[in-house]
């Protein structure tokens, strides 16, 4: 039985779980309406208290789409995130925090870390199993944008070779990215550091902007790439290259003349290779070599806990719905309690009575969690989008199935409590129902 | 044609919330058929009597007997399942969903009626409303008069053909010339039929029309002339 479940498809077996959480209300529905026909009633009772039934569904649908939202959105990030650093296979630096390392090349977050010297990246760019040794450049900005000192090569790599417009070709030109204020054929002058203490007007010398990268879904979107050789010599340094190659950019370069970089960004030439490179510059006191995706995947282990805790603090939160919901359904079947009796007096037979009590209880519940759905899908864009905005990471949250089996196991187990205020209802006596 | 079944009723007695007995009736005997109208002051146990020979009265002791049926002693599964056969109620105040229309309203024993009767009672109910010449538009009843109401609420009593109606007070919400025209259909109905007809009341003039009258005052019942 395990191994037939295993063989299934994931979306099969997720199709089947929804279809299991659904069916103990579908099984109550089928025993409580059979031989009956409580549909004008339940139209009637939602017409008649229709502004309580609305405040009521309301409530359910923001209940349920807040836990869906919620839970949509961490996925998201997560995805976001991941996708953010998959061009970034190893990061070389010099030891320290992987994680502190990992936000600066990666996600682009401002550090002063110390910086590699030219016969380490030298040993890194003529590695044999080294296609790109990639160094990075930090510590300017234009209109609060990061302005990224790196190679050609790189940036090629970064935007799978479609660059509109061109790559740059000589030391004042950029690249910019997909979201970054400054459009091929505009000039800019990058400020020294970022944020409010950024100073303008630091660097003297105007960039023009050549190309623009397509949407990576991570922060360099909104960041310009220079020339690394461009940010070494605005900031009075050597730019790299001997005296007699100063015009050249890009690799190779000249380890005498290599100011330092903080971090260089490596793609080997096979996976395992990734993996012998990440040995080898794994080097006490000298370097130290990282997955950005395993110090991700910590990350979210760390994350894991946290999203157990949102889990369960959205179990809790339906919990207390569930009981809202009955206390609610209590209250709304007092509303009609004369008219129960009315049917009762008519001779309808109890399970009538629960079954009307019931798709009452099942209507309001199924339109609350609908909306809740909908609703969940809408919050989850709008914060993705909010989250997309403040982050520059693309973060595309949207209700999958995790959402789906949540929202159907919430109102399956409340289609099941209904019974409760509907029994209980029954115990009422008609007569003073009726007189009610 | 005589449809009605008979009523037996031997030490009645209903106790209200505290324990205290709001009704007593040592010994009622009706024959089928028969129109017994119930006339008391207010408070003296006329609606409790009606509610108790429908079987609703949960604290009635003794025995209700309607033709072979011990109507106390059912369980409240079977008292209801004789009620939906066997007995029509009328109220003071209607009672309808305000939100369906005549004929939905006339005809709502039909949705827990086993599925083979529905479409017969449905068509019974338009029968009974047009017997009664209530006008089966599209509206709900909301908008209907006083009067119509409560013809829309005779006309459910009877669509199920009952062997028994019970009326509480069914003209105490009407003016004069619509509990006049309600009297006259719903004796016409019962009288054609053969039902058997219990109504408490304090019309003077559907009481007149009675076969039998019963006066209920200080817990004692005695037969009115």
């Amino acid at each position: 039985m395990r191994d037939l479940w295993l063989d299934l498809s994931a979306t099969t077996q997720d199709a089947i779980l929804l279809v299991a959480l659904l069916l103990p209300g579908a099984i109550l529905a089928a025993l409580l309406l059979r031989g009956f026909a409580p549909g004008p009633l339940v139209r009637a009772l939602l017409w008649r208290f229709r502004w309580a039934n609305a405040v009521f569904a309301l409530l359910i649908a923001i209940s349920v789409g807040s836990g869906l939202a919620l839970i949509a959105q961490e996925r998201g990030l997560r995805q976001g995130t991941a996708q953010a650093a998959d061009k970034f296979d190893m990061v070389v630096s010099a030891p320290g925090s992987e994680l502190t390392m990992m936000l600066a090349a990666v996600f682009l977050q401002a550090t002063d870390a110390p910086l590699l010297d030219g016969e380490t990246y030298q040993e890194i760019a003529t590695h044999p199993r080294v296609k790109i040794a990639a160094p990075l450049a930090f510590g300017d900005s234009y209109e609060r944008a990061p302005v990224v000192g790196t190679i050609a090569d790189f940036v090629t790599y970064l935007s799978d070779g479609e660059i509109e417009g061109r790559m740059w070709t000589s030391t004042f030109e950029a690249v910019a990215g997909a979201n970054a204020p400054a459009g091929i054929g505009d000039s800019f002058v990058p400020a020294h550091g970022h944020g409010d203490s950024a100073e303008e007007g630091a660097h003297g010398d105007a960039f023009t902007v050549v190309g623009r990268l397509p949407p990576t879904g991570s922060p360099w979107d909104n960041a310009i790439l220079i020339p690394v050789e461009a940010v070494w010599a605005v900031h009075g340094l050597a730019d790299g290259h001997a005296p007699d190659a100063e015009s050249r950019l890009g690799p190779p370069f000249d380890a005498r003349y290599f100011p330092g970089t903080p971090a260089v960004v490596v793609r080997a030439e096979s996976l395992g290779a990734t993996y012998a490179l990440r040995s080898e510059f794994t080097r006490d006191a000298e370097t130290m070599a990282f997955f950005p995706g395993a110090v991700l995947s910590d990350l979210y282990r760390i994350m894991g806990d946290v999203r157990q805790a949102m889990s369960a603090l959205t179990l809790v939160t339906q919990a207390l719905v569930a009981i809202s919901v009955l206390l609610g359904l209590f209250i709304l079947s007092r509303l009609f309690r004369r008219q129960l009796a009315l049917l009762r007096a008519l001779g309808a037979p109890p399970r009538f009575i629960m079954a009307v009590i019931w798709s009452y209880a099942a209507a309001l519940l199924a339109a609350g969690t609908a909306l809740g759905i909908g609703l969940g899908y809408l919050t989850a864009a709008v914060l993705s989008r909010v989250v997309t905005a403040r982050t520059d990471i693309l973060v595309q949250a949207s209700l999958g199935w995790t959402e789906m089996h949540l929202a159907a196991g919430f109102l399956s187990a409340m289609l099941v409590l209904s019974l409760v205020p509907a029994w209980s209802v029954l115990r009422a006596p008609v007569l003073s129902g009726l007189r009610s | 044609m005589d449809n009605g079944l008979s009523l037996s009723v031997r030490d009645l007695t209903v106790a209200g919330d505290r324990g205290r007995s709001i009704l007593s009736l040592d010994r009622l005997v009706l024959e089928p058929g028969v129109a017994l109208g119930v006339q008391g002051p207010s408070g003296a146990g006329k609606s409790t009597l009606i509610f108790a020979l429908a079987g609703l009265a949960a604290s009635a002791t003794g025995s209700v007997r309607w033709g072979e049926t011990d109507l106390l002693s059912l369980s409240a599964r079977r008292t209801a399942a004789f009620r939906a056969r066997n007995i029509g109620l009328i109220f003071q105040d209607f009672l309808l969903f305000d939100e369906l229309g005549a004929e939905d309203n006339a005809s709502v024993q039909s949705l827990f009626a086993p599925r083979g009767r529905r479409p017969g009672l449905r068509e019974q109910a338009g029968a009974m409303l047009d017997r009664l010449k209530v006008p089966k538009a599209s509206r709900t009843v909301a908008s209907y008069s006083g009067g119509e109401r409560q013809r829309v609420s005779v006309a459910r009593a009877l669509a199920h053909e009952p062997a028994i109606v019970l009326a509480d007070e069914p003209t105490a919400s009407l003016h004069r010339a619509a509990a006049d025209a309600l009297t006259d259909d719903l004796l016409a109905d019962v009288r054609a039929r053969g039902r058997t007809l219990i109504v408490a009341s304090h019309d003077e003039r559907l009481l007149s029309r009675m076969d039998r009258r019963l006066h209920l005052a200080d817990g004692t019942v005695r037969e009115a002339a």
